[in-house]
């Protein structure tokens, strides 16, 4: 069974955005399209993608757009097993809850469902069928992913059985970034100090694999913004090689004004770089 | 020239004076022992010598935030680069980019603050 905290501390994650059509329109998202486009994930591409990835120690974070819209999700799936050192992790809106079930009891496979969690005075917005409540603490790697928005921040204290529902292991709490509009009752994370934003640029938080135009993509963030496309690459052996080596991606313009919250003490561990970077 | 004096970081000055450095810099030093080992020296060739943007990232931040400086074992090959990357980093702070007495840079400072037409902006 996958442990988490080892994934997170060995591992390095890229996100897999297989299609950017999503059947959701979430307020702080950018990464969508409500066209349905791109469904059938090209299982050579995958393949070779793969291939170039083999040697490293992989999380691939499938999402997009909605995984749950894809048609061949389980194949997808299966491939990434495949290679022991790659790690699958699927990030829905609880549409793949409903479409492919068995993501959930399967332990290998580290399965995320976002809420916005909006609190309102008289109601807490869930993302998602109404039918479907936080998961409970679990020991098959499915878990809440709570994003902390200005409305969260606001009125969490007039919700205390939520929170207390949240309150275990299986709850990851994401911090409100840069993405949305500036709430003027809230204050936003201050910008990360340079060298915490030139270590981020060197492996962002996940760069992309686009399956939609076959590319490596610097950075997520940048590139679901749509404001500034982030730099694109050829997927190739070599640049593989480079971006798992901290060699390919540079500190780029849109680095300079990047708002994304990067961890005071450190975009990762200096553990975490010694484990990489003494493979 | 930068020296190590009783396990202290000096600057020599051209005049062969010894020249004392920023409490945060003998920080660095006493870090990048604890982690590098015997591996640690300072060798003016190496302050020169290209590195890795990764390894220099790693050694400004722990010159930022000296916490961070935790519970990490390098091989010996990372050890290397990373000792590398501090020496370029040290000598590029101190040796290249010196920090100057504030009056060193008056005269260029007036003449920034002065508008094309003379008059100041300030």
């Amino acid at each position: 069974m996958i442990d988490l905290k080892d994934v997170q501390n060995n591992y390095l994650a890229i996100d897999f955005f297989l299609s950017m059509s999503c059947n959701k329109d979430c307020h702080y998202c950018t990464s969508y399209t409500l066209e349905q486009r791109n469904l059938t994930v090209d299982m050579e591409f995958l393949k070779k993608t793969l291939y170039y990835l083999r040697n490293y120690k992989t999380r691939c974070n499938i999402l997009g757009g909605e995984p749950g819209l894809i048609k061949n999700l389980p194949e997808v799936i299966e491939e990434i097993k495949s290679n022991p050192n790659h790690v699958c992790e699927v990030l829905s809106n609880s549409t793949v809850r409903r479409r492919y079930p068995k993501v959930l009891t399967d332990p290998d496979i580290i399965y995320v469902e976002h809420f916005i969690l909006d609190f309102y005075e008289h109601e807490i917005s869930l993302l998602g069928p109404k039918s479907y409540d936080f998961h409970d603490e679990n020991e098959f790697n499915n878990y809440n992913l709570v994003i902390k928005t200005p409305n969260f921040e606001k009125y969490k204290h007039l919700y205390p059985e939520a929170m207390e529902k949240l309150d275990h292991k299986n709850t990851l709490w994401k911090e409100f970034n840069g993405r949305a509009p500036d709430f003027q009752e809230i204050r936003l994370n201050a910008q990360a100090a340079e060298i915490d934003r030139k270590m981020c640029a060197a492996f962002p938080m996940v760069p992309v694999i686009n399956f939609e135009n076959q590319n490596l993509v610097h950075c997520s963030k940048k590139f679901a913004n749509n404001a500034i496309t982030s730099k694109e690459f050829e997927i190739t052996q070599e640049n593989v090689d480079k971006m798992m080596n901290f060699r390919l991606f540079k500190y780029e313009n849109y680095c300079v004004t990047c708002t994304e919250y990067v961890q005071p003490k450190g975009h990762f561990p200096l553990k975490k770089y010694a484990s990489l970077l003494n493979k | 020239m930068i020296e190590v004096v009783n396990n202290i970081l000096v600057k020599i000055d051209d005049e062969g004076n010894m020249v004392s450095i920023d409490d945060k810099y003998q920080q660095l030093y006493v870090n990048m022992q604890k982690i590098l080992g015997d591996k640690c020296r300072l060798k003016y060739e190496d302050g020169a010598r290209e590195v890795e943007d990764i390894y220099y990232y790693l050694v400004e931040k722990i010159y930022e935030l000296p916490a961070y400086a935790w519970d990490a074992e390098f091989k010996d090959g990372p050890k290397q680069k990373l000792d590398s990357a501090f020496n370029k980093f040290i000598h590029d702070k101190i040796l290249w980019h010196p920090q100057q007495p504030y009056w060193h840079n008056y005269d260029s400072d007036a003449r920034n603050l002065r508008q094309s037409d003379g008059k100041f902006l300030v």
